[in-house]
């Protein structure tokens, strides 16, 4: 048997099934939904009928699509660059060799452990009763009043809650990435005489830059997908504030029986995310050759 | 070792599940009407699921060829229900708002009142909401709510050491005032809820209903904001409306931070009398049934919508909350037939038992049926009185999305970020895009 | 050199231990709530519970039918999970080998599936499965599902880790004569233990997790999941909340475990394997 028939057998055992089963699931549904944004269907009715790129159109028009692609974009931006500055800082002081790290790791990993929805409601109640009775006793006037009830501490709070939750996340990524980098290497640096900042600099960041693509790439995508803890921390109140592009979807399909439009948002969506995410993962891929 | 252990537990999950059957199906066809049929109900009550299946388990005692599978709501009502419909499995029986099912007609299966003669018994006017343009009954309502002012009478009279009686409010004025005598007496007069469902649904929905006339007059007055012959800022309706508004968020126990919005908290609020008034509905008893203080009295009584005495503001507004609605897209009549026996099973011989569970008025008169709800006490004199406004509007004719979109525009109104003439604009662009 | 290394230790050891205290609060208002009345809760979130009301977790054993949804859940997480991890892994060795345009196509295309919202295919999926093919309330379905929905981004780590296995390895098995499938089950995935125990853990926790995929597909209370039945406390406008938080406790304390446990076999494995030299 020559190479290329043994790589082909190979292709054929080790990647056609999962992505058989993957496309399966995926593409095929995806290519059906796609198809349902051309239409008016309602979600439920026993008909609908076609309409072109109605949706599409009616999207550059609606001003709160606008408006709220706008937030999500804010919302993405502080959460993807906080909550990686969180989930390295959490890694590099559990790398160190202190005592109970393990018991540590999993404190800071506890916050995944309940789902958004839930995450959302102890939050929501946190930032409403909890930190106003901080404010009533201490006179700081950030507490006084709740941070959901005004627009822009609205979206702060969003961001702490979910920078809160995805820092943990993306640690145990960073811790996986910095207890590969070899001892022999950092303790021949240290008797160099490198200093704490500089075997950051020269050795650890550059030594996880593989982790960082997944970590960004990963904040990323669960920052633009962010709807659970939006529903149960605001609602996208007060006023419709902080309503980002997924729950918007959400309402608008479920919620109003618009599901051909809300279907179409989606799309839109998930075409300015793969854009986004495919530039990501190829420029840090090409960094990391280089590196 | 430990590894053995896991493994054994491991293979033990899987041969208990390859045994069991894991796929339970939930239709089947049937014809005559004593072979054995199995439908399905779908409710979107939230907390009464153990209520609702013993009251399914005794229906199928009663109807040993009936075999009903009941779906609990677990995700938002509206998606679960598509889904379920997407899935082929769409209920027999769903219990839905009736915007829902009037949205949704195509797919649902008529009543008919001259074999169903049942539904004589049950109110036209809340009958009117589950009718199609050509006047087929697609859905019966499993209660009625009143929307209005919840009142803690032993706190009001605390405060201002004098009788209360409700039937005195005959104006916003009168409302003023005695919330300005509470004050006096060192309690908090009154509370809104500063969330969009009870700002934008049931606050604003006011302006739209009865003081606009009846259900022509409702639905000429929304049709006048839509092509804009008619302005809103101008309306005396809304402007009486916003009036009261004007008054509840001037005394509003939560004003210092209106938009909270927590209805545990402000119940908890009610309950250790710090306010006296609340701006709810009857539904409210289901956050104040474990707080409140066994000895106080609670009532519920109509929100004063104009500024002088009139009839109107002695008129609760009462409305059918949700409806039992037939599908007969994806059930056969066998099927469909069955869902009629338990819509009628629930909503007449399960009648005290429903009362008890969800705290709801019923949509007909019963004498035999005693409510624990002194809300819904109140809400059934009210009906017996005659004293019931119109909420055609607030039925029939506010979109779904309409608390959503306006809730916002009346949050910011309350919040202080909007003006009254920029709320009543805003109102009304949104009507005209529809 | 090593007073100081001490002292920086300590120092870092009171950081770490005040971010933490931070980090596990609302995680331990939910286990201090779990034992409280509804009311008590409501009242005052903070307060140290009046009397320790155990009923709550009889309360919601009962209420989510703990047994069977835990059965649910624990079948459908451990098959999917160990099923997406090895064929992810192994679609991850070829793509990350062999830089063929195909592969390179095939990772681009896994990338890009990563950010499909859910919402777009969510009825789509349940119509064809559901309604064309009838397979509504069947866990394995649903097993089927979370497999697919896992691929992606496993396979992803496993690329990113698979770069810093020396090809090395791969080529002195090669000469030895054996195949590229034997090299890879006998050489390479041992290799792989530390990011597979992170796959697993991702993967299961998102499966364990999952509440919108399952309610889309499991409505009878037969085979339901145990996010689903933590619902059943969720009250659109009013919640039970003490018997809600003590299903909660439940429902995480599984994959709080098998993080512990997980956490050590990463040490361990990093130890054992001298990965990425």
């Amino acid at each position: 048997m020559n190479k290329k028939s043994r790589d082909r057998r190979l292709f054929c055992e080790f990647v056609v099934p999962p992505m058989l089963i993957w496309a399966s699931v995926v593409v095929i549904p995806l290519i059906y939904g796609i198809y349902l944004t051309f239409s008016d269907w309602n979600g439920l009715s026993p008909d609908y009928n076609m309409v072109g790129l109605a949706n599409y159109a009616s999207l550059i028009t609606d001003q709160s699509f606008l408006t709220s692609l706008g937030k999500t974009f804010i919302y993405v931006f502080f959460t993807v660059v906080f909550s990686n500055l969180i989930g390295i800082g959490l890694a590099l002081l559990l790398t160190y060799g202190i005592k109970l790290q393990g018991l540590f790791r999993t404190c800071f990993f506890a916050a995944n452990m309940i789902g958004g929805i839930v995450m959302g409601y102890i939050w929501n109640y946190i930032f409403s009763f909890a930190l106003t009775k901080v404010g009533e006793a201490t006179g700081i006037g950030l507490f006084e009043t709740s941070w959901l009830t005004s627009p822009g501490t609205a979206m702060a709070a969003l961001i702490v809650v979910t920078v809160w939750q995805l820092g943990g996340y993306l640690m145990v990524i960073y811790v996986a990435g910095l207890t590969s980098i070899s001892k022999e290497m950092l303790e021949a640096a240290e008797i160099d005489g490198a200093t704490g900042f500089q075997l950051l600099r020269f050795i650890k960041i550059p030594m996880i830059r593989s982790s960082i693509t997944i970590c960004t790439f990963m904040a990323i995508s669960k920052a633009f997908m962010s709807f659970d803890v939006n529903l149960s921390l605001t609602a996208g109140g007060p006023f419709k504030s902080t309503e980002l592009l997924a729950f918007k979807i959400y309402q608008t399909a479920f919620s109003n029986f618009e599901y051909g439009k809300g279907q179409a948002e989606a799309v839109v969506l998930f075409i300015i995310v793969a854009i986004i995410s495919l530039v990501q993962v190829t420029v840090s891929r090409r960094k990391e050759v280089n590196a | 070792m430990r590894k053995k252990w896991m493994s054994q537990i491991l293979a033990g999950a899987l041969v208990i599940s390859a045994i069991a059957p894991m796929t339970v199906s939930a239709s089947e066809d049937a014809a005559a009407s004593d072979e054995p049929v199995t439908i399905s109900f779908y409710t979107t009550v939230p907390d009464h699921d153990a209520d609702f299946e013993k009251m399914c388990a005794d229906f199928m005692e009663e109807h040993p060829n009936i075999t009903v599978n009941y779906i609990a709501y677990d995700s938002s009502e509206k998606q679960k229900w598509m889904t379920l419909y997407a899935s082929g499995e769409a209920p027999t029986v769903s219990l839905m708002d009736p915007i829902d099912i009037q949205e949704n007609i195509a797919n649902m299966a008529a009543y008919d009142p001259s074999t169903e003669t049942w539904i004589d018994q049950l109110e036209d006017a809340y009958l009117d909401c589950f009718r199609s343009e050509d006047g087929q009954l697609y859905g019966v309502p499993n209660s009625v709510q009143a929307m209005g002012i919840i009142y803690n009478k032993t706190t009001i009279e605390k405060a201002t050491g004098e009788e209360f009686d409700p039937s005195t409010i005959t104006s916003s004025a009168d409302l003023e005032a005695l919330c300005e005598k509470i004050q006096a007496g060192g309690v908090s007069p009154i509370m809104l809820t500063g969330v969009d469902w009870s700002l934008g649904s049931h606050y604003l929905s006011q302006v739209f209903s009865g003081i606009q006339g009846d259900a022509d007059a409702q639905k000429a007055f929304i049709e006048s904001l839509k092509d804009g012959s008619a302005e809103l800022k101008t309306n005396d309706g809304w402007n009486g409306v916003m009036d009261t508004f004007d008054i509840i968020a001037k005394y509003n126990y939560n004003a210092n931070d209106p938009l909270v919005g927590n209805t545990d908290m402000d119940a908890q609020a009610m309950a250790n009398g710090d306010v006296a008034m609340w701006f709810m509905g009857d539904w409210g008893w289901s956050y104040l049934e474990d707080v409140a203080n066994p000895d106080d009295e609670y009532g519920i009584m109509p929100c004063p919508l104009t500024s002088e005495s009139n009839e109107i503001n002695s008129l609760l507004g009462v409305f059918p909350a949700k409806g039992y609605c037939i599908d007969a897209s994806q059930n056969d009549e066998a099927q469909q037939a069955a869902g009629k026996l338990l819509v009628e099973y629930l909503l007449m011989d399960k009648a005290q038992e429903m009362v008890d569970s969800l705290q709801i008025a019923l949509p007909y008169a019963a004498d035999d049926i005693t409510y624990s709800s002194p809300l819904a006490t109140s809400t059934m004199s009210y009906i017996a009185d005659g004293k019931v406004g119109s909420t055609y509007a607030f039925s029939m004719l506010l979109p779904s999305d309409f608390w959503s979109e306006n809730g916002a525009v009346m949050q910011q109104y309350l919040a202080g970020q909007m003006d009254r003439d920029a709320a009543a604009d805003a109102i009304q662009a949104y009507w005209q895009a529809q | 050199m090593k007073e100081k290394k001490t002292k920086m230790t300590a120092v870092i050891f009171l950081v770490v231990l005040v971010l933490a205290v931070l980090f596990v609060m609302p995680f331990f208002l939910v286990i201090l709530n779990s034992f409280k009345e509804s009311s008590e809760f409501v009242a005052n979130p903070f307060s140290w519970p009046a009397s320790f009301k155990f009923e709550n977790y009889g309360n919601a054993f009962e209420t989510m039918n703990f047994l069977n949804s835990f059965k649910n859940s624990l079948i459908i997480c451990v098959i999917a999970t160990l099923v997406s991890s090895l064929l992810s892994a192994m679609n991850a060795y070829v793509i990350s080998r062999k830089k063929w345009k195909l592969t390179k196509a095939v990772y681009m295309l896994l990338v890009a599936a990563m950010v499909v919202p859910f919402q777009v295919i969510m009825i789509p999926l349940v119509n064809i499965y559901g309604s064309r093919l009838g397979f509504t309330n069947n866990i394995w379905m649903v097993t089927y599902i979370h497999i697919a929905l896992n691929i992606p981004f496993p396979t992803f780590l496993y690329c990113g880790f698979m770069g810093g296995i020396p090809v090395e390895l791969d080529e002195a098995a090669l000469i030895d004569g054996a195949s590229q499938e034997k090299t890879f089950f006998q050489i390479i995935l041992p290799l792989l233990k530390p990011i597979t125990i992170t796959a697993v853990v991702f993967t299961a926790l998102s499966i364990w997790n999952d509440y919108i995929l399952a309610s889309t597909f499991l409505s009878l209370k037969e085979v339901k999941t145990l996010p689903l039945m933590t619902y059943a406390f969720l009250a659109s406008h009013s919640a039970d909340y003490a018997p809600m938080m003590a299903g909660l406790v439940l429902t995480m304390l599984p994959v709080l475990i098998l993080y512990a446990v997980g956490q050590r076999y990463i040490i361990e494995g990093i130890v054992a394997g001298s990965v990425k030299g």
